[in-house]
């Protein structure tokens, strides 16, 4: 049983990090028939938790991210002053904490190539937290103390954590500060503020690079302070996949052929799903979170319901949407036009 | 509830380093508010009555076992086993005397151990220790090879059963006091000598001085046969100070008061702990066989 801790903290961080997902062995059909019974369940079951939580896609966005990321740490200097941020802004489930995920461990990496043995001294390159709802500026500094495992204590005053947060960082060496859930801070009022500035002293005073994300922060970001914060860095929207012109078409069906070749099905024609593309784009609304959800449980179903080991092993339209098919999901056709054409009529 | 967790950063316990001394070191190279976790061990010990939640804490923080406390105790402090109740409060108590970790081993830090009789000489950095004192007394020995000689003598003659830890100190205090009247000829001289030089401490430089001579007593005082011949049960005290002086024949200038303080020192100590040296000196009988009539002489620590 795997010893499960939270992400925002830097042993579950790491167990993250660290963690090497196997790939099902690439089998053929008949040896995947000639298997007993309990190693054929097995390779199923590694096929779709590989296909759930295994592989990662790079996207473009991931991306332009890391490199942003990355020449704000080559470029800064723990000693000079001015933060550099990077605020990523986006919906729900469009992959904001996944490519957190991947920056942090890209940064770990860098870290272990200038100094292989930098975690036996001591040196955390990258603090992540998320925001609590509501957050004072105590949990502010609690979070990150909390991140680094060092007893906050109950009764300590707002300046004793905040300097011990800052204390832990620089004698950490961390570089990169990564803020999750931001949309969870009260934005707007005095205790958003104070909150806010809190977070920006630490972040002055640890001389690190920080990256934010949460949802709708453009819009919900009013005060000064947090125009502060967007004003000193980079502001990048991770949007959910369009499907307004060719091009972006072309791209969601580029990302449906991938997934597709993740799934490791014998009998699934290569661009086979691509004929559900554009329903499943209606589905998913263009999240690659709800994309990787949905094509998981047809695969699931489809897996589990096999009448024998020796069945087809194709995605059908009924694994995808369920009984009602395709077009369930689709919007319906010239509702637009029927109404521009009753206006017209009257 | 406050809740421990493992830190980035381990640090290695040092050589008989106490808990306390450990935890403070732990805290500070983690940047954790030390009296934090010390008031939230002290609550959990007023809740439970458990001594040890202080070993429980620092394995949660630093991966540390319980039980490296209790044997580096064991090791320093040489107890008597009868009641592990109240050595586990021994443990886990801070202690009222401290001996300091050599500052060369720990790269200036602060490390506090037992108060123990195991060892008086840096042997990889050649620093007196300073029994009794702070940290910041600690001297580099003398260049030469005689103290060092000493010292790995002192660590052998410190395993004895027959040796007490009063009845070392008295030793320490009797020689500090007939220094000046006793021979070796340079002996006087150096501790004149560490007398006029800048910063003398006394109970440290002087120490240090007369370190070489009072191993060799410490040397001669450890032996099973001084025990069973001299020091035993119904023997005559003018025996015991007969073998003193010959004992110490190697000594010169006027030694009379040194051995009736010895003599003195030496049947306080056996009075106080008949049953332990009988069981002692049979158990060295029966390894080593029985003791000779007359004891051999001193075999020469050099201190040229």
């Amino acid at each position: 049983m795997e010893d499960l801790t939270p992400k925002n903290t830097l042993a579950g961080l790491r167990h993250r990090i660290d963690r090497e997902h196997v790939q099902p062995a690439p089998l053929s059909k008949d040896e995947y028939l000639a298997l007993p019974e309990p190693d054929r369940y097995a390779h199923d079951d590694a096929r779709i938790e590989w296909f759930g939580s295994g592989f990662l896609l790079t996207t473009g966005d991931t991306v332009e991210m890391m490199r942003s990321v990355n020449a704000y740490l080559r470029t800064s200097n723990p000693l000079s002053v001015g933060e550099r941020n990077v605020v990523l802004d986006g919906p729900a489930n469009v992959g904001k904490t996944t490519m957190l995920m991947r920056v942090a461990r890209e940064v770990e990496m860098q870290t272990s190539r200038r100094t292989p043995d930098y975690r036996k001294q001591g040196i955390v390159p990258v603090c992540y937290i998320e925001v609590a709802p509501k957050s004072t500026p105590k949990m502010i500094a609690a979070a990150i103390l909390d991140f680094y495992g060092v007893p906050a204590g109950e009764r300590r005053t707002q300046r004793e954590l905040v300097n011990n947060a800052v204390t832990v960082m620089l004698a950490r060496r961390t570089r990169l500060l990564i803020v999750d859930e931001l949309q969870m801070l009260r934005l707007q009022g005095s205790a958003g503020d104070d909150a806010i500035d809190t977070l920006k002293s630490i972040i002055n005073n640890a001389g690190c690079v920080t990256v934010f994300a949460g949802i709708d922060l453009t819009a919900k970001m009013a005060s000064r302070s947090a125009e502060q914060i967007m004003a000193r860095g980079e502001l990048r929207h991770l949007l959910p996949f369009s499907s307004a012109s060719d091009a972006d078409r072309s791209r969601w069906a580029g990302l449906v052929a991938s997934f597709e070749r993740q799934m490791r099905l014998f009998d699934q024609t290569p661009g086979g799903l691509l004929e559900f593309a554009d329903p499943l784009h209606a589905l998913t609304g263009g999240r690659i979170g709800d994309l990787r959800r949905v094509l998981s449980r047809a695969m699931s179903i489809m897996l589990d319901e096999k009448p024998t080991p020796d069945a087809p092993e194709v995605i059908t339209e009924a694994h995808v949407f369920g009984a009602a098919g395709a077009q369930a999901v689709l919007p319906q056709p010239g509702t637009a036009q029927r109404k521009k054409a009753a206006e017209g009529i009257a | 509830m406050t809740t421990f967790h493992r830190q980035a950063l381990y640090i290695r316990p040092h050589h008989y380093e106490t808990p306390h001394s450990y935890l403070d070191r732990l805290c500070d190279a983690n940047a954790i508010h030390t009296p934090l976790v010390t008031a939230v061990v002290k609550k959990r010990r007023a809740e439970t009555g458990h001594k040890h939640l202080l070993a429980h804490a620092i394995r949660d923080l630093a991966g540390v076992e319980p039980m490296h406390w209790v044997k580096a105790y064991t090791r320093a402090v040489n107890p008597i086993m009868d009641d592990a109740n109240r050595m586990l409060g021994e443990v886990f108590r801070k202690p009222r005397d401290t001996r300091w970790v050599c500052t060369r081993c720990t790269g200036g830090q602060t490390a506090g151990t037992w108060e123990h009789h195991q060892f008086t000489i840096c042997l990889r950095h050649g620093r007196w220790l300073a029994p009794g004192h702070g940290p910041e007394h600690q001297r580099q020995v003398p260049g030469e090879a005689v103290w060092l000689r000493a010292e790995r003598a002192y660590r052998q003659v410190a395993r004895s059963p027959f040796l007490t830890r009063p009845l070392v100190d008295e030793v320490w205090r009797i020689v500090r006091d007939q220094a000046t009247v006793l021979g070796p000829p340079d002996l006087a001289a150096r501790l004149a000598a560490a007398e006029k030089a800048q910063g003398f401490k006394e109970g440290v430089d002087d120490r240090l001085a007369l370190y070489p001579e009072t191993v060799r007593i410490l040397a001669w005082l450890a032996r099973a046969e001084v025990w069973d011949r001299l020091v035993g049960p119904h023997r005559n005290q003018e025996r015991l100070r007969a073998g003193l002086r010959r004992g110490f024949d190697w000594m010169p200038g006027d030694k009379s008061v040194l051995e009736e303080a010895l003599a003195e020192a030496l049947i306080r100590s056996r009075r106080s702990r008949l049953t332990q040296l009988d069981e002692a000196i049979h158990a060295h009988i029966r390894k080593h066989g029985p003791t000779p009539r007359r004891i051999p002489a001193m075999r020469q620590v050099s201190t040229r």
